[in-house]
């Protein structure tokens, strides 16, 4: 086409449209500027504020490192009884023998809850090796098993299954992205069960910007529709904390839709 | 992909997340881009004024949801398009300088040459850009359209051709168009 000019003909135009913008002097009416920007630091204003509210209500990101080492030292113990309980009993009805009379009569029995999903391997000739292996087990298993079925047995045993604990427990394993443990609880246990401020699992993870945890909330069958006290929804508290990752996430879930403009 | 600290995108991410003087960064980057390609469009400064401060509302209240998917300004210049072919349509009528009387040119006017420039010189300018409004003026709004979008926005054809609905091919043409056009009234002026 003989008519459309070439390349540099091109960039001539475009220069010479730049050479008169350079001179141009014209500019926005002199309270355009002051309109927009004030309205901008009024809505930023407004977002602090409620990413303030949020940070309030969540005593979990605050306190997140003693409640790890808490839970970690419990998933411990809690392992460490799984593993060398059941030998002690063994130990018990076992035919006595020199190295057994160490073994105290009143030695620990495990309790059903606790029984391990993954049997320990049978019980060795001797309490000492018994013991030996115990520690070099407990410490080569506790990776695997903390993300195993035992956990969440143990875990409820620990508690005593009651269902508000272990709804509670799991709304702080979400808020604070403990994915082992948040995947411990979330079989069987209510998913959507709401704390005083009728916030679910799902707000909490959301608010906090714990984008694992609210994946494997919503494939849990977590209610990204679902409402607070204030009738936030959980896309609404991730961005009002500008977890932009976590507000993807819901809206991809669908947690947009109906959601008034 | 990582971002640089001042970049419009992170600006953005920190104005969404409460901090006022990212956004105040960002709309002094913009500021006058935005305003250009809408007084340019319009011919009108009222209704440049009016819809740029209804972009930058909007900017201001869509940030939490402002995904980098794509570069800021495809996002700021598709609102600005939005908004501009919004207020076309309520004003009933396409808006052009022909329609503009006196301010027609007045802008035209403020396309003057810099100040240490002699009378001579500064008419030379003047008149060359009286040309460029005028030009501008005579091409077809859509050809202006995907024009002003190329040259203020700094917008390749896909993201032209996104933002205005159009084919790639079609904004291509556009393009080619417009420029030929430019080019022919200019050198007429010449």
């Amino acid at each position: 086409m003989s008519d459309i000019p070439e390349e540099d003909d091109m960039d001539e135009v475009d220069r010479r449209y730049r050479r008169a913008t350079a001179l141009d002097e014209s500019r926005p009416g002199e309270t355009v500027r002051p309109a927009i920007l004030s309205q901008a630091r009024r809505l930023a204003a407004e977002r602090l504020a409620q990413a303030r509210d949020v940070a309030d209500v969540q005593p979990a990101a605050q306190h997140r490192r003693w409640r790890r080492a808490a839970l970690g030292t419990l998933a411990a113990a809690v392992l460490a009884g799984l593993l060398l309980t059941p030998r002690f009993r063994e130990a018990d009805v076992a035919p006595p023998s020199s190295a057994q009379t160490a073994t105290p009569p009143n030695a620990p029995t495990v309790a059903p809850a606790m029984a391990p999903a993954a049997a320990p391997p049978p019980a060795p000739p001797s309490a000492a090796a018994s013991a030996s292996a115990s520690a070099s087990a407990f410490s080569a298993s506790v990776s695997a098993a903390r993300s195993s079925a035992a956990l969440q047995g143990a875990l409820a045993a620990n508690r005593g299954s009651n269902p508000a604990m272990l709804a509670r427990r799991l709304r702080r394993a979400a808020a604070d992205g403990d994915m082992t443990v948040l995947r411990a609880l979330l079989g069987g246990n209510d998913v959507d069960a709401r704390d005083t401020d009728r916030r679910t699992a799902l707000m909490l993870a959301a608010a906090n910007g714990r984008g694992d945890a609210v994946r494997e909330l919503l494939a849990h069958g977590a209610d990204p529709r679902a409402l607070d006290a204030q009738g936030r929804t959980a896309l609404q508290l991730a961005r009002a904390a500008g977890h932009v990752a976590v507000v993807e996430i819901l809206e991809r879930a669908g947690a947009a839709s109906g959601e008034p403009p | 992909m990582a971002e640089a600290a001042d970049s419009d995108e992170s600006l953005m991410r920190r104005y969404a997340a409460g901090d006022a003087a990212a956004f105040e960064r960002l709309y002094l980057r913009h500021e006058m881009r935005i305003w250009r390609y809408l007084h340019r469009h319009t011919g009108n400064r009222a209704t440049a004024d009016e819809l740029m401060q209804e972009v930058w509302f909007a900017v201001a209240r869509d940030a939490p949801r402002y995904m980098p998917t794509a570069r800021f300004t495809t996002w700021l210049f598709s609102i600005a398009h939005h908004r501009m072919i919004d207020a076309v349509r309520v004003s009933g009528r396409s808006m052009s300088l022909d329609e503009l009387g006196h301010e027609a040119e007045a802008v035209v006017g403020q396309l003057t040459a810099s100040p240490s420039a002699g009378p001579l010189a500064a008419a030379v300018v003047q008149d060359q850009a009286a040309a460029l409004r005028r030009a501008l003026d005579r091409l077809p709004a859509e050809q202006r359209e995907a024009f002003l979008l190329h040259i203020e926005g700094d917008l390749g054809i896909e993201e032209i051709a996104t933002i205005t609905r159009s084919s790639y091919e079609t904004v291509k043409s556009r393009l080619r168009y417009a420029r030929s056009k430019l080019r022919e009234l200019l050198e007429d002026h010449a």
